[in-house]
């Protein structure tokens, strides 16, 4: 009566059509905020499962990219709470530190079968090391606004915080950055020596 | 509008972001243009944002990650009950929804609808009844039946008429208006060949007579 395998498909030929193209920069996302491969591909799967599961509450024409990414960084959010043990924070901006780090307890350990060699740049350069030095949130924001290249707007959809959070977050985990590479970026020229700015 | 080195300061990530309106920005310029510390402040965060653009770059996703992608969502609708996948088989598919709901609301109001109504009007909803002319001749249906049946002794009450048709079919002349009066005559006179006018019911066969001449 209703040709509901058809109706299925279609849909979830629709999801994929939409989904699958964000695939390598989803996963890209997720192995920098967990550091390790079957986190990263856990974390890749439940994001493409919930954002099936709430496709129809996706509004057709606006930004896809953008709405998946919130689902991933919702799901990491969530799911790394859970796991850790911390309780939910009421005041992002200062509890970011709070964050257990769980990269010392458990060191990048990519299978052997895995092409290692894939991974040499993502943690292996000093800007890289850096960048895995940053807590979770000023990661996010660096690489959603960088290397994604969504708008201040959007990561603050993403993010699910003020504009003006997602701008002050920024500026501060650059001004981070800067100093974890303070002798890398100056030895090689990037950044020329001059006197430190006044905050 | 004029900027202190503070604004400016919290505006830097703003401003090489191009995030800033036209008057926001144009501040931020010229104060940084006559401002060593917050030309620093903004060369650093345009400095970090392109070694992240040059260093952080992409790595391709595994293709056994597609593989399992697209197989769990293949699995997907297993994975969920009953109500779930009957909200998805009609999340995309308005009109079968609207028209499933309408049966479901429509149907059991029919059902109750045609059983209130059947009994009380049986004969005239059920059984299907025709205004017509036959001929035929008055007869006991008691003596006609036992006779085709070659039973020799008579029957025990009074006589039951009824009009045997030219074709040969026992019709049963209801008791009641004309009935009464053709039976009463057919008795009387012993005249047994009739017209009767009246309304046939085939499916009981009876005949309603509304009016006879004897033949």
């Amino acid at each position: 009566m209703f040709r509901s395998k058809p109706a299925g498909e279609e849909r979830r030929r629709q999801f994929e059509a939409l989904a699958f193209p964000q695939m390598d920069a989803l996963h890209n996302l997720a192995l920098r905020l967990t550091r390790h491969r079957l986190d990263a591909e856990d974390l890749v799967q439940e994001t493409y499962l919930r954002a099936f599961r709430f496709f129809h509450k996706f509004a057709a024409g606006t930004n896809f990219k953008a709405w998946i990414f919130r689902i991933l960084i919702n799901t990491f959010i969530n799911e790394y709470r859970r796991k850790k043990r911390v309780p939910p924070q009421a005041d992002f901006e200062k509890t970011t530190l709070s964050y257990p780090q769980p990269e010392s307890e458990r060191p990048d350990q990519f299978e052997t079968d895995y092409d290692e060699r894939r991974y040499a740049d993502l943690f292996g350069d000093e800007v890289n090391a850096a960048l895995q030095k940053l807590s979770p949130e000023f990661r996010m924001v660096v690489l959603l606004c960088d290397l994604e290249e969504f708008s201040y707007k959007e990561i603050a959809g993403i993010m699910g915080v003020p504009i003006g959070t997602v701008m002050s977050r920024l500026a501060r985990a650059r001004r981070q950055l800067q100093q974890h590479l303070g002798e890398y970026a100056r030895g090689t020229g990037v950044i020329k020596p001059q006197k430190p700015a006044p905050e | 509008m004029t900027l202190d080195c503070a604004q400016v300061t919290a505006r830097a990530a703003a401003f090489i972001d191009r995030e800033l309106d036209e008057a926001t920005a144009a501040a931020v310029a010229e104060h940084v243009e006559k401002c060593p510390n917050c030309v620093q402040e903004v060369q650093q965060q345009r400095q970090m944002k392109l070694l992240v653009q040059q260093h952080a770059r992409r790595v391709t996703a595994p293709a056994s990650l597609r593989v399992r992608l697209q197989q769990a969502l293949v699995d997907y609708p297993a994975r969920y009950g009953f109500v779930e996948q009957v909200r998805q088989l009609f999340r995309w598919q308005p009109v079968p929804a609207l028209a499933t709901l309408a049966v479901l609301l429509v149907l059991p109001g029919l059902l109750v609808y045609f059983a209130m109504r059947a009994p009380g009007s049986a004969a005239a909803g059920r059984f299907h009844a025709i205004e017509a002319s036959v001929e035929g001749e008055i007869i006991c249906i008691d003596c006609i039946v036992l006779d085709e049946l070659q039973l020799a002794h008579g029957h025990d009450a009074s006589h039951r008429f009824g009009l045997r048709t030219t074709e040969g079919r026992i019709l049963t002349i209801l008791a009641f208006e004309k009935g009464n009066e053709l039976m009463q005559q057919a008795a009387l006179m012993d005249k047994h060949r009739v017209l009767v006018h009246g309304r046939l019911l085939p499916e009981r066969s009876c005949v309603q007579v509304r009016d006879f001449s004897m033949l």
